[in-house]
């Protein structure tokens, strides 16, 4: 892995998270690091059962202690939080770290009303007593482009619409004059024309106030528009890393390769879809080797032998595959794939 | 099959007219406040070749689902006719309009939902062989297996539960339920919504596949128009209860004509290298389809409105889908729709589209209006606002 530059706002270094479940001990994210400048957008992407989204909880210790076993490093600022207070983590949280979360209805309470619930995080850090956040947390709807903040800030969850929920969700993550947002799918529920608005604000975000955001999504034309750089996750690991544009233009792992060429497009029409044999493997019984040789166009015996380090390629990406220079050559795809595994 | 291959007229598979679905609110105050309706369908004209996909795309509360069902007789449509092979449904009886249902079925989009969770899938497959009497009970089992291999699923997982596949499996099991049956017509909800990009990819390959084996007329239903565009033959685009645009796919998305398509295109986040700055952001939400705006349904978000100086047309008279001079595949429900709209999503190309506009609007305020000399002379002023 790369060294993160001083400035970093977090740098993750070697991420393990385990459930214990009936089966025994289920190793669902297993060696991952990243970092994030100020002002810089790091996306996540995977599939589902990719471990991105229990990764970004382990980051910010929303993972219950008693289930899961979290391993490694998390620097907030310099600053260590794994193995913190839940105290301490609770002043880190809405304060130097906000979350979105990706289904707003759920995340919000729907007894208090939005004004409320970002006035709350608003005293519960000192910000202010209860009047002033009242009128900070009107300010920041009308930074969110909600129109009629006043009354809107007087208003329940349930009185609003999807779009204007996520928007609340971000003002509120504001609120906190954060550091780092953390949103997890902040987009997936919504319309594409809403989608494009919320985006927009999060962009304005990271642009204006300096704020780094990782980014959690399926979505890679998402990363293509809202990312600096990416990390593709496929079964618990990093299996690719680098700018965003570079990585999605131009793939070097086979896993990424195949996912960026099975998104449909007007522009792909009676080219046909490449797709992924098979399916994401369940955390109770990932593969040895590369976890992805038994999908892998590219499979040899080697890569069910032993696992593939992410190694860095060039100057800013890393990928972790053994034959990624064979394939950058033009390698064939080994004839079968299905038959290559066990 | 034989039949299938008799009819080749031109006359179309599924036709619609003026389709209106509404849904009635409840918790009115009765014989004081008026009833008040969710128009979620109003007005639908449309017609799907045998062969033919046609997709159905907008955003939640357009309709699209609900004109899907209706289109099925799933539900009841509150006005207009459904068609399907030269007959009108509700001319129907309910034991013809059975009858017919066979050949025209339906894949929802939730694989969790949509599949009972207490029977065994080869069970639910048979069901429908069994609703209509089809075979002997061994022809049934024989069917659901081939079923099952037409979808890529291995027969013997027929014994088991829908909690045992994955969401893609599952979504499969959906399409061997609808395909059991023969049918000719098929209506994909969101088929491909709920999976992951590499399992979508797999469904949407397996649905071309059979389209063209069995020869299967789809309307697919979907938010998605990067899949649309790689799916299907023709795009009708939704906007609160009525379509907006309508023609070959080929069309719509290289020259939209109505500015509601041009907004839809240029929002979706895109992987090819582009300028983001170059997105179309419409503001707002879609309004509720209880009080819909008057005139154009579309006007309160309408970007091209705007720019046309706020003519009073759109909010006074409500635009007809319409075949345009320029391309008579196409209908498109606009006053103004737009000559070059493929231009309209790059920044450059709506600031020329509005200079244009700008420019006739001066034109034809000089001939109409003779007091206007006032009004030009203070339009510099606007202009540095605008």
């Amino acid at each position: 892995m790369k060294r993160a530059p001083q400035g970093a706002v977090i740098e993750v270094r070697d991420l393990n998270v385990s459930f214990a479940s009936a089966a025994g001990t289920v190793k669902v994210v297993e060696g991952v690091s990243f970092h994030i400048n100020k002002g810089e957008c790091l996306a996540i992407v995977g599939e589902s059962g990719s471990g991105k989204s229990v990764s970004a909880l382990a980051t910010i210790g929303l993972l219950v202690k008693e289930q899961a076993t979290v391993t490694g490093s998390v620097k907030f600022r310099g600053d260590e939080l794994l193995g913190k207070p839940e105290s301490y983590m609770r002043k880190v949280r809405g304060g130097g770290i906000s979350m979105i979360f990706q289904e707003p209805l759920s995340a919000l309470n729907p007894v208090l009303t939005i004004g409320e619930q970002i006035a709350e995080g608003i005293v519960a850090h000192g910000r202010g007593d209860w009047k002033a956040a009242h009128l900070k947390a009107v300010e920041y709807l009308e930074s969110v482009e909600i129109a009629q903040a006043a009354r809107r800030a007087k208003q329940y969850p349930h009185e609003l619409s999807g779009g204007m929920r996520q928007r609340a969700m971000i003002a509120m993550a504001l609120a906190g004059d954060p550091e780092l947002i953390i949103a997890d799918e902040p987009t997936t529920a919504l319309d594409v024309t809403i989608q494009a608005q919320v985006l927009e604000l999060l962009r304005r975000a990271t642009r204006e106030r300096g704020t780094a955001l990782l980014l959690i999504t399926h979505d890679l034309g998402v990363v293509a528009e809202t990312a600096d750089r990416v990390a593709v996750m496929y079964a618990g690991q990093i299996i690719e890393e680098g700018p965003a544009a570079a990585v999605i233009r131009a793939p070097a792992s086979p896993y990424a390769l195949d996912l960026v060429a099975s998104i449909p497009s007007y522009e792909r029409r009676g080219k046909g879809l490449s797709t992924i044999e098979g399916m994401v493997p369940s955390p109770a019984n990932f593969p040895s080797g590369c976890r992805f040789h038994p999908r892998c166009r590219f499979a040899v015996a080697a890569c069910s032998a032993a696992v593939p380090p992410l190694e860095p390629r060039g100057a800013s990406r890393s990928v972790r595959c053994f034959r990624v220079d064979e394939i950058a050559k033009g390698a064939r795809p080994t004839a079968k794939r299905k038959g290559g595994s066990k | 099959m034989t039949k299938r291959a008799r009819s080749t007229s031109a006359r179309p598979l599924v036709e619609l007219r003026g389709i209106k679905k509404y849904f009635p609110i409840s918790g009115n105050i009765p014989l004081i406040q008026k009833r008040q309706y969710v128009k979620a369908v109003d007005g639908v004209d449309l017609a799907i070749a045998r062969g033919e996909t046609l997709s159905v795309v907008g955003e939640s509360g357009s309709g699209k689902t609900t004109l899907g069902r209706v289109t099925l007789g799933l539900q009841k449509a509150t006005a207009g006719e459904v068609w399907f092979d030269g007959t009108k449904l509700s001319d129907r009886s309910t034991e013809e309009r059975r009858k017919l249902r066979r050949r025209m079925q339906i894949v929802f989009q939730d694989p969790f939902g949509s599949l009972n969770p207490r029977l065994p899938v080869g069970d639910q497959i048979e069901e429908g062989l069994l609703a209509h009497n089809i075979g002997s009970s061994a022809q049934r089992r024989q069917r659901m297996r081939q079923s099952l291999e037409l979808v890529g699923l291995p027969s013997e997982y027929a014994v088991r539960y829908p909690h045992e596949f994955s969401g893609g499996q599952r979504q499969r099991v959906g399409i061997a339920r609808a395909l059991a049956l023969d049918p000719e017509f098929v209506v994909l909800d969101e088929p491909v919504s709920a999976l992951d990009v590499s399992i979508q990819s797999q469904v949407l390959n397996l649905l071309a596949d059979l389209r063209e084996k069995n020869g299967l007329t789809y309307m697919f239903i979907s938010h998605n128009l990067d899949v649309v565009g790689y799916f299907a033959d023709r795009v009708a685009v939704m906007y609160l209860g009525k379509i907006v645009e309508i023609g070959p796919v080929a069309q719509v998305f290289t020259k939209p004509q109505h500015p509601y398509t041009v907004a839809l295109i240029s929002a979706v986040p895109k992987v090819a290298a582009h300028d983001v700055k170059d997105r179309l952001i419409l503001e707002g939400e879609i309004p509720s389809p209880i009080n819909p705006p008057s005139g154009c349904r579309f006007r309160t978000r309408c970007w091209l409105r705007e720019q046309l100086g706020n003519p009073e047309r759109c909010s006074t008279e409500e635009p007809k889908l319409v075949s345009t001079l320029r391309d008579t595949s196409v209908s498109v429900a606009c006053h103004f729709p737009l000559a070059n709209g493929a231009a309209a999503t790059t920044q450059r190309g709506r600031a020329e589209i509005a200079r244009a506009a700008k420019a006739t609007r001066v034109a034809a305020s000089k001939a109409a209006d003779p007091v206007a000399k006032k009004k030009r002379r203070a339009a510099p002023k606007s202009q540095r606002s605008a």
